[in-house]
């Protein structure tokens, strides 16, 4: 029978807050099915890049076909790894979509955190069928009853016979993959439809161009067939189809229910957007999937060569970036204090930190990055609309009628005792209370509406002090409203510097001048002369602080023992010196352009 | 004792092998060679003079603690052929001595120093130091009066450093004593120069002043940048652009000696750049600077040449001035002399 072949198939995600072991359990699965050689097993499996392994977030969606044995047939387990973290909304989204069932990992002592929630609603939505799993049950701190019933209260689902497992030691594990074949549904697609494949991720290759990682909902693929992008419009041949073993394997053709690649030596990763809908041009689907967003940055920096001899090098490295991340935006620009860089977009602070990260280490490059900022819209007297992401931009106040800021919607999950505390640093950052749940006796979820410049300033590192950690967050960007937003300058020694200048809310402006002044001069080094401080709106000066001369400055010794430690000081300095931008007269070091964004307060 | 004077025979007759040189500066220092029976002294020179030509006129200075010399001693000493005696007074106050914890008082230093005059020593160096946390700007100025009453060729004035692992570090770290401030330390600096100015002492170099004709030859050689050889437990060398040093642990340099071998705790071959740069960073720690006829015939550049906009800038900032044949650091190029050194030495 025709479609027969799809129902040994399963294709599942693993959902899981922050360190509750999905990649773990994923590894788990992949050696208990054989699917990689005991030799080529590391940790982390799926988390290729080091940048993942070591901060323990999957940053890239990856997937995996594994073969496992049950009842005496063969079922065919397609693993969908998402990224995760609040700034991939969109990604993991795609990711679920792609799925017909979900296993969500949830820690035996911490329980359900705010981002839990927000990709199981991600799942329902998508109607993913989901297998709750509660790890980590070896662990003393374990209260797997607890947690069972906390998940059938918050998330209605029916957790009585979750697997309890450790993903670390395999205790149980085989529970997992037994309830993803017998409780997950098979694809229920049809191979003589039309071509009809979701875009859940793509990949740069040197050789073989950019890889679609598609999920076929109908239809067939193979090498030849000219295939149709259904959001760009963009038509290629098909080099080359495959699945994932977990590196690409080629294999005959994709049918209707299979997950795989496709290479159709496509140039730019731009070409195959995460969301589209891949589709055969000779015989093409009536509509695309649902679901496809044009994704735009919300987060936008500066990022200049510390050198500025290696602008060209920093150029060729977004590029190459950019070849696997169609997210990343970046344009050149020129800063006074800063010379030739570009301002960059990000999905939000952790992509932006990501990407910062992978610049230094990955191409070796030493960066001065500017502080983030939001994009602004702008409403001139002239009635012209324009957006603004570098505070630099925006036009002379006289000429502006009104702006506007994006709103985000933010959940916090968090141990009643710290509601206060919570609400609270909402209220400091010019939240808006919506509403509050109890999501058991003693757990809150509040929910907010936040202007997400407050949100990238320092809110994340706030509400992790604040409740010890305790709490967690999620936030999503709902809209724009308007507000009373001023540019605040920043002065060094009676000159302006244009990469310290930032975009706030009039009523925090004093406070923000005030503190970045002295975080200022705590890090400006001294100098042979004293050098003002000042911030400023408009002409008016809010807030100044002094650093003073250096006065002496000498090593009183200097004999024999003395001369090559003394030698190793001055290339140190030298060394730091490099680091330095002149702006004006003074000399300030690239941490300078960042450590404004790091209040402790 | 034995041991390790013995050690440094040895190592003295080896070294002697390797460097056929003529030596016209010892100085024993680092620590307190006073302390020991002077018989050592005498020896450590015996074996100095058998192992390389040590001049007839060579300066042969030794540092000494007051409370560790008696005449007997001092006659042992001129005996051995040291004419140049560096004694610490470090402070005239005995309040200032306890907290720095020395064992002299200011009544044992004078009279210390007057047995070495005594003695018939003719150039002696009088070590005192500043910025010590609770040091009063009159006592300081007590200090220097009391210093150049006695009449001394030189004076060694330091700053205060507050070394990591010393008592008055920890005493800072738990708040018993707050160290000087940078205003007190400067103003205590230029009270040292116009004091010692004032008694026609030259400040020839950064913390170091001098009657005329008697700054120390053996300590210009490392602002010089001129070869010296460094004997005993760690000892440094600088010998034809390789830089070494001996271990630190006396044991193990006992035994190191014993088994005749010369093993290098630290070596390094001093490179063409990093020469240039210890020139720069030695030479403008003294008032003369240098000049740009030495500075060529050593690498071979024009330094206004190679270094024009760097030696512009210093110029211009006031820390150091030129005559078109050399480089000298100001007044302000003292205060400031790491400063000076850095913007100089900021593209080689």
């Amino acid at each position: 029978m025709k479609n027969e072949y799809q129902k040994n198939i399963r294709n599942f995600c693993i959902i899981a807050h922050i360190d509750h072991g999905k990649s773990t359990l994923a590894d788990r699965l992949i050696e208990m099915t054989g699917t990689v050689a005991q030799r080529d097993i590391k940790e982390q499996l799926l988390d290729t890049m080091d940048l993942e392994r070591e901060r323990g977030i999957t940053i890239k969606s990856q997937a995996v076909r594994m073969i496992y044995e049950r009842g005496g047939t063969a079922y065919e387990l397609n693993l969908i790894d998402t990224p995760g973290h609040v700034d991939f909304t969109y990604e993991v989204s795609r990711s679920l979509a792609a799925c017909e069932g979900a296993v969500l990992v949830v820690d035996a002592s911490q329980g359900i955190e705010a981002q839990t929630l927000a990709n199981v609603y991600l799942a329902m939505d998508n109607d993913l069928e989901i297998i709750p799993v509660i790890n980590k049950v070896d662990l003393p701190s374990a209260r797997p009853d607890e947690i069972a019933k906390e998940i059938e209260d918050v998330l209605g689902l029916d957790a009585s016979d979750a697997p309890r497992i450790s993903a670390k030691s395999g205790e149980n594990v085989g529970q997992v993959l037994d309830a993803i074949v017998d409780k997950l549904p098979a694809p229920s697609g049809d191979e003589d439809k039309p071509l009809k494949a979701l875009v859940f991720d793509s990949y740069y290759d040197n050789y073989k161009g950019a890889i679609s990682y598609v999920r076929l909902i109908d239809g067939c693929v193979k090498e030849g067939t000219k295939i149709r992008f259904m959001a760009s419009g963009k038509v290629f041949d098909t080099t080359e189809v495959g699945a994932f073993a977990p590196e690409l394997v080629p294999t005959k053709e994709l049918k209707a229910g299979d997950v795989g690649y496709i290479a159709a030596s496509i140039k730019n990763v731009a070409d195959t957007r995460v969301g589209d809908t891949v589709t055969d041009d000779a015989n093409p689907a009536k509509e695309a999937l649902p679901g496809y967003k044009k994704i735009t940055p919300m987060v936008y920096c500066g990022i200049y060569p510390a050198d500025g001899a290696k602008y060209d090098d920093l150029r060729d490295a977004l590029e190459k970036l950019q070849l696997n991340d169609a997210s990343l935006l970046y344009d050149p620009e020129v800063s006074v204090a800063l010379g030739f860089g570009f301002r960059c977009g990000f999905l939000g602070l952790l992509h932006m930190e990501i990407i910062q990260e992978r610049l230094e280490r990955e191409f070796d490059l030493d960066l001065v990055t500017t502080a983030p900022s939001v994009s602004y819209r702008v409403r001139m007297m002239s009635g012209e609309e324009i957006e603004i992401d570098n505070p630099t931009n925006l036009p002379d106040p006289s000429m502006i009628e009104y702006m506007e800021e994006p709103i985000a919607q933010v959940s916090v999950m968090t141990p009643d005792t710290y509601v206060g505390a919570v609400m609270e640093l909402c209220q400091e950052k010019r939240g808006v209370f919506k509403n509050m749940e109890y999501i058991e006796a003693t757990r809150v979820l509040l929910h907010y509406e936040i202007p997400l410049n407050e949100i990238i300033y320092d809110f994340f590192d706030n509400l992790k002090s604040r409740t010890r950690g305790y709490a967690s967050m999620d936030y999503e960007v709902k809209g724009y409203a308007k507000s009373d937003l001023v540019k605040l300058d920043i002065l060094l020694n009676g000159e302006m510097c244009d990469a310290l200048s930032i975009i706030v809310h009039r009523d925090r402006a004093y406070g923000r001048g005030r503190s970045i002044a002295e975080k200022l001069k705590e890090v400006i080094p001294r100098q042979m002369f004293e050098i003002p401080i000042q911030a400023a709106i408009g002409g008016k000066i809010i807030a100044r602080e002094t650093v003073k001369a250096l006065r002496k400055d000498v090593l009183a010794k200097c004999y024999g023992g003395d001369i090559s430690r003394k030698k190793k000081l001055l290339e140190k300095q030298k060394e730091g010196k490099k680091r330095m931008r002149q702006v004006g007269s003074v000399e300030v070091p690239s941490e300078a352009f960042m450590s404004v964004l790091k209040m402790d307060k | 004792m034995d041991a390790y004077f013995h050690a440094l025979g040895t190592e003295i007759k080896m070294t002697g092998r390797m460097y056929e040189r003529k030596v016209d500066s010892v100085f024993f220092g680092g620590g307190t060679p006073s302390f020991p029976p002077a018989q050592y002294i005498t020896g450590a020179m015996d074996a100095l003079r058998r192992a390389f030509d040590v001049q007839e006129d060579a300066e042969i200075t030794l540092e000494a603690n007051p409370c560790s010399l008696d005449a007997q001693k001092l006659r042992e000493y001129r005996a051995a052929g040291i004419n140049r005696l560096s004694i610490g007074l470090q402070a005239a106050q005995d309040r200032l001595l306890a907290m720095l914890g020395r064992q002299h008082t200011r009544g044992q230093f004078e009279r210390a120093y007057g047995l070495a005059r005594e003695a018939g020593f003719s150039n002696i160096n009088i070590d005192v130091i500043y910025a010590l946390p609770g040091q009063e700007t009159t006592e300081w100025e007590d200090t220097l009066c009391f210093a150049t009453e006695k009449e001394p060729e030189h004076v060694s004035a330091y700053a205060l450093k507050i070394e990591p692992g010393t008592p008055l570090f920890r005493a800072v770290e738990l708040g018993e004593a707050v160290p000087a401030d940078e205003d007190t330390d400067l103003a205590m600096y230029h009270m040292a120069q116009d004091v010692l100015e004032g008694k026609d002492f030259t400040n020839y170099e950064v913390s170091n002043f001098a009657k005329e004709g008697f700054e120390c030859r053996h300590n210009l050689k490392y602002w010089n940048v001129r070869d010296y050889l460094g004997l005993g437990a760690a000892a440094h060398s600088c010998m034809d652009h390789m830089r070494f040093s001996n271990t630190e642990d006396v044991e193990e340099y006992i035994s190191n000696m014993k088994a005749g071998k010369l093993r290098y705790a630290s070596s390094e071959l001093v490179s063409e750049k990093d020469r240039k740069l210890e020139y720069i960073m030695l030479k403008l720690r003294l008032k003369n600077g240098f000049s740009f006829f030495d500075y060529k015939s050593r690498f071979n550049e024009i330094f206004p040449e190679a270094f024009s906009r760097e030696m512009g800038r210093v110029v211009s900032l006031g820390l150091a001035e030129t005559d078109g044949r050399g480089l000298y650091p100001t007044k302000r190029g003292f205060d400031l002399q790491n400063q000076l050194v850095s913007l100089l030495i900021q593209n080689l």
